[in-house]
């Protein structure tokens, strides 16, 4: 909504500059988003008059001007159609200073000498219109004024941002309305004055409400005889204030009244009308219609539509049609002011998909009541700007009128919602000033007038009186408002405690859209998804069933910028619908790609592997005082044979491997990739054992190491579960501590280092019972693995 | 039968050489003269033999305990003055040490995390409720009628099966209202979803914090103290906040409140548009027909509710001009934090 700050001031008098004025407004909740000059600045023109108009000897379009410009007489070469003697015109004198930033000079137009030029309203960036020169008003201007301050364009465009319940600040009056609430005055009305003739309307055609659901109130007043031409320029400037453009006399004078008043009008060329009838009714099934864009389109079944009884003319509230549209023939028009039901309204503007200035103020709701008079003062305008006979009499049709809502406002409740001590004779001051009705007392009786629709209830009220008392007034308390007993979510501390250990671990978090791509989903993944009904495009249609898409998307994303290690985690929600149920659970995914962390200049470069991950799983799980253990299984998005599930004691608790390559690959990824996946519901489960206290050992620990060749297939693991396996009481701790393949060892075996702590909790072990027991480990770990010890 | 050496002295006599030692010929000499096979010790081994059975033994396990633990010392000794040789020689302090690595929480985490510590400090708790909501929950219980122009205000991403995906946190509220009764005092953080083409300003998804408090006599006096109380945390103690009126459909009266300008206080410059104040956050009093749909009633208890975007935070804490950065999620942007 846009309107000009001199236009605001026709309905309330106010001396604030725009910018005060825009601060002022702002503050009781009726934003200025912007403000910009009306025009833009020109200087150096003024009004001359054409005393006689010469042709040019050469070329028959252009004419020799002889102006009096009130410091003398010239003579200026124009080729514009409409010059004559008499004509009062802007005249750009040499050293005008046009839009644009051009610089008039005399020049030479087909041989003759032209000292500047006569404007037309597009030089001056006043309208559109270049073919003619602007005309001005002739009983008003003076030759020699200069133009700039006669038409008085210092105005400024005041953009408002609005809130979709207040239909009524969609007017100038509405807006005028809140400056008057601010100052504590009424806004003017305009006058209107109306002179009917030529015969009642009723008589010349009826209307019918078929749907008075759709349609509480139509009416209509007929206007004869007109004339179609351009709007005069005081108009255009309101239509070009309120950001619409000039189309000629009937249709600017609805799009102002409209602006002026909030209620939209429409005018219908009333001789395309099959029969003297208005029907509204509601739309038939599979009803076509081409409105006026030259679209046609089908109806939704709850559209009003505004016909002649045959033929449909208007998608009601939302858009007139192509065939009734006022043309340059029009010599009569059906002027239409209606009030719509705003659910109909957005419901089929929606469907439509057509958002017009009408249908936007009809959906939040005009004013029933202010129907009668945005139409007698656009019939008014009309036979004064296209000097036609308005026909006697509105045909009104308002069959259940609205009558204004009654409500009581407490004024202690005002005080208790708000925290303040405003008196009641204040509040019902504010109240009057935004022309409710009101009654003092102990509660105070108040009418909402029907422009308001939001108001409907003692809040709305509390509201109003608040916003207008100025929020700023209202105190700061900070009262310690006794503690509320408070249990944080406890999935939430864990979430920090991982987060932290997983920092720790030199992983970042990142934080990635739960919106995805779905051909870039693994099967199983695809058949999980949740879809957007209402994506904004195919690369974001579906919920992540899982993390691994949206991390391998960073991965990619780092990989492009060089960036040469990339660890990364995120916990956060996934969506799984399975069988059409939904459900969201928690999920953490750590990644590694490219290099490991090392220090570089000792150690060199190596790049990520399995025990990286695993290490920091391990770690993680360690500090939840958690062993974790790994066996082979297969996953969709991992590569075969590097596939593991992972679990505690004989929870899963999902799994961890490398990425399949043809699944980086649809990511762009060519490195590899590791990662993990795990349901954090569960870890979260799993980890809240808390720790019991053992006595901390009392006798010495001894110990022994062993190296043996076993074959490559062996796994590390299970040596260290046999060696446990010799004696159980005595062994504390079995280490490998070195894996070596190579010669001398032979190319399918091993040799795996193995070092065994020894401690007995109740005595000091002898070097007999310590060597006795490591014998033992060693000739399991022969019988077991064919293992050779290795000396 | 010669004489049974004393063990002990020589060991202690060693040992008090060693120490003098302070460079590679004293520890040669330590050496030959210690643990070479002409030395003290291996002498003692050799003449076991002259020794009268009894001491042997005795005396051959005390050489050669004596004999290993002079080794260590010199070992160590030895180890010692090398490390000081190579921290004279070789040593580069310009070399990058071995560091552990550190990763870093994500920015909004850190911003979440803080916002949510400052308002625990004034009684809130958290809690959190579905992504995938129903329009209930999103939009009718929070006094968004069916039809109503204001669900405009939020453009809204649909699920199959009649589900949405929360344009906000506020459905937290009626969740926790219908399971508790007054007073409740909690913060909401999570993400939301709106159906918005991404840019530099809008992102189709965020993470936003609601908070709200409902009791007995709770005013808009007491928002006002709780976001003042925020803000000075949050921003520093010269953050002020100015209240504008607005309009959400789950509050009356309805704030939108502004922090003047975190760039030049308020004067006016290009961040806050020349206007002083930046848009932080919607507010309000909780609406009665939000306390109706969860069957509280509104003569006795009143509250409010307010809403912040993390993201608009952590870009006018830390500067950030473009709200997908936060979910490239490029490691040198996160590691900034």
């Amino acid at each position: 909504m846009q309107v000009s700050y001199k236009w605001l001031q026709e309905y309330i008098a106010f001396d604030w500059s725009p910018d005060e004025l825009a601060r002022r407004l702002t503050m009781i909740g009726t934003a200025v988003e912007r403000i910009t000059p009306l025009y833009e600045k020109f200087s150096g023109v003024r009004i001359a008059r054409i005393e006689k108009v010469d042709r040019h000897s050469g070329q028959d379009r252009l004419s020799l001007c002889t102006i009096n410009d009130g410091t003398g007489v010239r003579v200026v070469v124009c080729g514009a159609p409409n010059v004559h003697p008499g004509l009062y015109a802007p005249y750009a004198m040499p050293g005008a200073v046009l839009p644009g930033g051009m610089e008039v000079k005399t020049a030479t137009i087909a041989g003759v000498s032209s000292p500047g030029f006569l404007c037309s309203e597009a030089e001056l960036g006043l309208s559109e219109e270049s073919d003619r020169i602007m005309e001005l008003d002739p009983e008003a201007a003076e030759t020699g004024m200069d133009l700039w301050e006669f038409l008085d364009l210092d105005d400024w465009i005041m953009q408002f941002e609005l809130t979709p319940n207040r239909p009524d600040c969609m007017s100038a009056l509405g807006l005028a309305r809140e400056i008057g609430a601010l100052i504590g005055t009424k806004v003017r009305r305009p006058e209107l004055e109306l002179h009917e003739g030529g015969g009642a309307a009723a008589e010349r055609v009826t209307v019918q409400i078929d749907d008075p659901d759709g349609c509480p109130r139509y009416a209509a007043r007929i206007v004869d005889n007109i004339e179609i031409k351009p709007s005069p320029f005081w108009l255009k400037r309101r239509l070009h204030a309120a950001g619409m453009r000039s189309l000629n006399n009937i249709v600017d004078i609805a799009n102002y009244i409209m602006i002026e008043t909030g209620q939209p009008l429409h005018a219908f060329d009333f001789a395309t009308f099959s029969r003297p009838n208005i029907v509204v009714r509601a739309a038939t099934a599979g009803e076509e219609f081409t409105t006026l864009d030259n679209e046609r389109r089908a109806m939704p079944a709850d559209a009003v539509m505004i016909t002649d009884g045959a033929a449909a003319l208007a998608v009601g509230g939302i858009m007139g049609g192509l065939a009734s549209e006022v043309s340059a023939v029009t010599r009569a028009v059906l002027l239409e002011s209606a009030y719509f039901n705003p659910s109909r309204i957005r419901r089929t503007r929606k469907q439509l998909g057509l958002a017009s200035e009408a249908a936007l103020r009809f959906e939040k709701g005009v004013d029933p009541n202010g129907v009668g008079f945005a139409l007698d003062r656009a019939a008014a305008l009309m036979a004064e700007l296209a000097g036609g006979q308005v026909l006697q009499g509105a045909v009104d049709v308002y069959p259940a009128p609205v009558a204004p809502l009654r409500l009581e406002v407490r004024p202690v409740r005002v005080n208790k919602i708000i925290g303040v001590d405003l008196a009641s004779p204040r509040m019902i001051d504010i109240l009057s000033a935004l022309e409710f009705g009101v009654t003092g007392g102990k509660t105070i009786a108040v009418a909402v007038p029907t422009f308001r629709p939001d108001i409907t209830r003692e809040i709305d009220l509390i509201e109003e009186i608040a916003r207008i008392a100025d929020y700023g007034a209202i105190p700061v308390r900070r009262k310690a408002a006794g503690r509320i007993p408070t249990a944080v979510n406890p999935l939430n501390q864990f979430e920090t405690r991982i987060k932290e250990i997983l920092v720790g671990e030199g992983l970042f978090e990142v934080v990635t859209n739960s919106l995805v791509d779905p051909r870039r989903l693994t099967p199983g993944e695809a058949g999980l998804a949740v879809k957007l009904k209402n994506p904004l495009s195919e690369e974001l249609s579906v919920m992540r069933a899982s993390l691994c898409g949206s991390l391998l998307q960073v991965v990619a994303h780092n990989l492009n910028r060089q960036v040469p290690t990339i660890a990364i985690f995120e916990i956060g929600r996934v969506f799984q619908q399975v069988d059409g149920v939904i459900r969201e659970r928690h999920a953490a995914a750590v990644m590694l790609a490219g290099n490991a962390f090392v220090t570089r200049w000792e150690t060199g470069v190596r790049a990520v592997d399995f025990y990286d991950l695993k290490g920091i799983l391990v770690t993680m799980c360690r500090a939840l005082r958690l062993e974790l253990e790994l066996c082979a299984a297969p996953y969709e998005m991992f590569a075969d044979r590097a596939s593991f599930e992972l679990r505690v004691g004989e929870t899963p608790l999902g799994s961890l491997g490398l990425i399949a390559p043809e699944l980086a690959r649809r990511y762009d990824v060519k490195i590899p990739v590791w990662a993990a996946f795990l349901d954090f519901d569960k870890l979260e489960r799993a980890g809240r054992a808390t720790a019991v206290y053992r006595p901390l050992p009392r006798f010495p620990k001894a110990e022994r190491d062993c190296a043996v060749i076993v074959s490559r297939s062996v796994k590390g693991g299970d040596l260290v579960e046999t060696v446990k396996r010799a004696a159980p009481e005595l062994i504390e701790q079995v280490d490998i501590f070195d894996v070596y393949t190579g010669k001398p060892i032979a190319a399918d075996k091993k040799s795996v280092a193995i070092s065994v702590s020894y401690r007995a909790e109740d005595r000091t072990l002898t070097d007999a019972q310590v060597n006795d027991a490591h014998s033992k480990a060693v000739e399991l770990l022969k019988n077991c693995f064919n293992a050779e010890l290795r000396e | 039968m010669a004489d049974v050496p004393d063990i002990d002295r020589l060991t202690a006599q060693a040992a008090a050489e060693l120490e003098r030692a302070e460079d590679q010929q004293a520890l040669d000499g330590f050496k030959s003269r210690w643990l070479g096979r002409k030395g003290e010790l291996s002498l003692i081994l050799r003449g076991l033999k002259d020794l009268a059975p009894e001491q042997r033994r005795e005396i051959g396990v005390a050489a050669n305990q004596a004999r290993e633990k002079l080794q260590a010392a010199y070992d160590q000794r030895k180890g010692a003055l090398e490390q000081n040789k190579a921290v004279a020689v070789d040593l580069d302090y310009t070399l990058p040490g071995r560091t552990v690595p550190r990763g870093g929480l994500h920015v909004l985490t850190q911003v979440t995390d803080e916002i949510v510590r400052i308002f625990y400090g004034m009684g809130f708790e958290v809690a959190d409720g579905p992504e995938i909501e129903t329009d209930y929950y999103n939009f009718t219980a929070l006094n968004f009628p069916p039809d109503h122009p204001a669900r405009d205000m939020q453009d809204t991403f649909f699920v199959e099966g009649d589900y949405l995906l929360r344009t906000h946190t506020s459905p937290v509220q009626i969740r926790v209202f219908e399971k508790r009764r007054p007073p409740v005092r909690i913060l909401a953080p999570g993400r939301s979803y709106r159906n918005e083409a991404i840019n530099a300003r809008s992102y189709c998804m965020f993470h936003q914090v609601e908070g709200f408090y409902a009791a007995a006599d709770v005013s808009f006096a007491d928002l006002k103290g709780v976001l003042v109380g925020f803000a000075e945390q949050f921003f520093g103690a010269e953050a002020k906040l100015r209240f504008r009126p607005s309009f959400f459909p789950f509050t009356e009266p309805s704030t939108e409140v502004d922090i003047s300008c975190l760039l030049c206080g308020g004067k006016g410059c290009r961040l806050c548009k020349y206007e002083g104040w930046l848009e932080i956050l919607g507010a309000g009093m909780i609406d009665p027909e939000v306390f109706r749909a969860v069957n509280y009633d509104p003569e006795r208890i009143s509250g409010f509710a307010f809403g912040m975007g993390i993201e608009r935070l952590a870009m006018m804490k830390y500067r950030i001009d473009d709200i997908r950065l936060f979910f490239e999620n490029d490691l040198r942007f996160l590691a900034q934090f």
